[in-house]
């Protein structure tokens, strides 16, 4: 389990940088046309702050399960289908936390899923019920696309399903079965996490299962860290195209002075070998450009209340 | 990105952010919660419930509001990106769910690379005041949608007004070029049952799509409404 050093401040902003690699995988397709988002010319795949919420949601719901900490049905308020691959309405999801969580009719609250679900506190959510509405805004969101902060190879694989499917006239497809995808090769992906931790407060003070007097600041990014690893390390989606991603450090820090709000994204321009296919390349890579970054950030030992690394990941420039 | 008010499944981005949208970035950095959201420090439930029937079931922080109305809340802005260019960007955007064939998923278009020069025209001790919250925000700032978060620096305050060079200029009828609807806080919104008035267009002058000269660089960025005919 991660621990954060003592943190308990309840303003300004704080930053989390999350670094994880995929290995032959297809993280976060476009859904429209169900290739790897990248960026054209530098050839850097990026996916949305909402692929890692939705990682850090199930990472969040293990790190509450394996603690003991609530009902497995109420963990996280965003499971929009059921064991089945059943789609479920906004109403269903509330009354399965309020069945879970024993909330007669008497005692029920239009904020009873902000105040019990774990994750809505650190994402936000917009209650759109007629005559109930209000909206949470997100703690935590990442400052700019998570991103490979290198070029990556990727190649066009075939792929060959079983059994070809039959057409409305029972004739099989000619082109059914088999098809070509892309897939990327190796990236180490970068996300800047900011939580705004006056928000963090606002969404989580009145909070049923994390009461805030007990666990503070501290508490809550603890979860969301711990959470966010396990989502790429014990409990990693377990799709072929998703399970070979795993989580190589994290670091938090509250900057006590004007930052550059430098991108890692352009991390890539100060690289001397844009293409990196390979973990230890990026690690030699991630030594050699983090440092001026951090300090652009100020990060410092002064500053940070979180750092934990991979084995597999000798990051000196954090040490 | 900067949803169209004309646009009724809020998908493709403005240009720019309209003066409600620059309004609403300050009112975030000074704390001003809107009344429906979890940052209001209390909720007046029966209040609401007036406003809900008013029409007005996001109704803008009063606060705010108040604001724009007591410091005459007059703002510039301009593009500073190069060459505009939209994103497509899927959001997990449920507008609705439907159990029997699956969830509605919105594309959004978002603007890449983004960067503004924005001027408020304020008090001395107005503009210190709004610099501060500005460095120091209370609630995350954002830029038109919560997923895309706001980092605003070069904060400075001048004596001088800013040269009519490049600023969005007003057009009331119609708009040649990367326009936004002018939008605007209606400060009297209980009286007229809406939160914001779009008139005619904002409109971003590019690198490639240069503007007009000789408008006015600041707009008045609140506007009243008169009361709707009983």
């Amino acid at each position: 389990m991660i621990t954060l050093q003592d943190f308990n401040k309840e303003t300004g902003n704080a930053y989390i940088l999350f670094g994880h690699e995929a290995i032959q995988a297809r993280p976060n397709l476009d859904p429209y046309t169900s290739t790897l988002r990248m960026n054209d010319e530098t050839m850097q795949v990026y996916t949305s702050d909402v692929h890692l919420k939705h990682h850090a949601r199930r990472g969040i719901k293990a790190y509450a399960l394996e603690n003991e900490l609530t009902h497995p049905d109420s963990a996280i308020f965003y499971e929009k289908e059921d064991e089945m691959g059943k789609a479920r309405d906004f109403a269903t999801r509330i009354k399965l936390i309020r069945e879970s969580q024993e909330i007669t009719k008497k005692d029920e609250n239009k904020k009873d899923a902000l105040h019990h679900c774990l994750d809505l506190p650190l994402f936000g959510y917009v209650h759109a019920v007629k005559n109930e509405n209000f909206s949470v805004t997100n703690a935590i969101n990442t400052l700019f696309r998570p991103v490979t902060f290198h070029s990556c190879e990727i190649l066009s694989l075939g792929r060959n399903n079983a059994f070809p499917s039959l057409d409305k006239d029972g004739e099989i497809k000619e082109s059914a079965g088999s098809a070509t995808v892309d897939s990327l090769e190796y990236g180490f992906f970068l996300s800047l996490w900011e939580i705004n931790l006056n928000m963090l407060k606002v969404n989580a003070h009145e909070h049923k299962i994390m009461s805030w007097d007990e666990t503070k600041t501290k508490g809550w990014i603890e979860m969301f860290v711990n959470g966010l690893w396990k989502a790429y390390t014990t409990d990693r989606f377990p799709s072929f195209t998703q399970r070979s991603q795993f989580a190589q450090f994290v670091i938090g820090w509250q900057p006590g002075s004007d930052v550059s709000y430098e991108n890692p994204a352009d991390l890539f321009s100060q690289l001397n070998n844009k293409q990196i296919n390979n973990h230890a390349d990026a690690v030699e890579a991630l030594n050699t450009v983090l440092p001026h970054f951090l300090a652009g950030w100020d990060y410092n030992s002064d500053t940070s209340f979180l750092k934990h690394l991979d084995k597999n990941c000798p990051l000196n420039c954090l040490s | 990105m900067w949803r169209n008010p004309y646009e009724s499944m809020g998908s493709f981005s403005c240009l720019g952010p309209a003066p409600s949208n620059i309004a609403g970035l300050i009112g975030a950095a000074l704390g001003f919660a809107s009344p429906k959201s979890q940052g209001a420090e209390s909720h007046d439930e029966k209040a609401l419930k007036k406003l809900d029937k008013k029409g007005l079931p996001w109704s803008v922080s009063p606060e705010l509001l108040q604001w724009q109305s007591d410091n005459d809340y007059h703002v510039a802005c301009r593009w500073m990106g190069d060459h505009p260019k939209r994103r497509p960007w899927n959001v997990n955007g449920c507008k609705d769910l439907d159990p029997v064939n699956d969830n509605l998923r919105m594309q959004q278009q978002i603007i890449e690379q983004p960067r503004y020069e924005v001027a408020l025209k304020l008090s001395d001790e107005e503009a210190d005041r709004i610099a501060k919250a500005l460095r120091e925000p209370k609630f995350p700032l954002s830029l038109g949608a919560s997923f895309c978060r706001a980092i605003i620096t070069n904060i400075s305050i001048e004596n001088e007004e800013p040269q009519r060079d490049n600023w969005a200029y007003w057009e009331t009828v119609f708009a040649v070029g990367d326009a936004t609807p002018l939008s605007r806080h209606i400060i009297n919104a209980e009286d007229a049952g809406e939160r914001i008035k779009s008139d005619g267009f904002w409109v971003y002058p590019t690198k490639y799509q240069p503007g007009e000269l000789g408008h006015e660089t600041f707009v008045k960025g609140y506007c009243f409404a008169e009361e709707p005919e009983k």
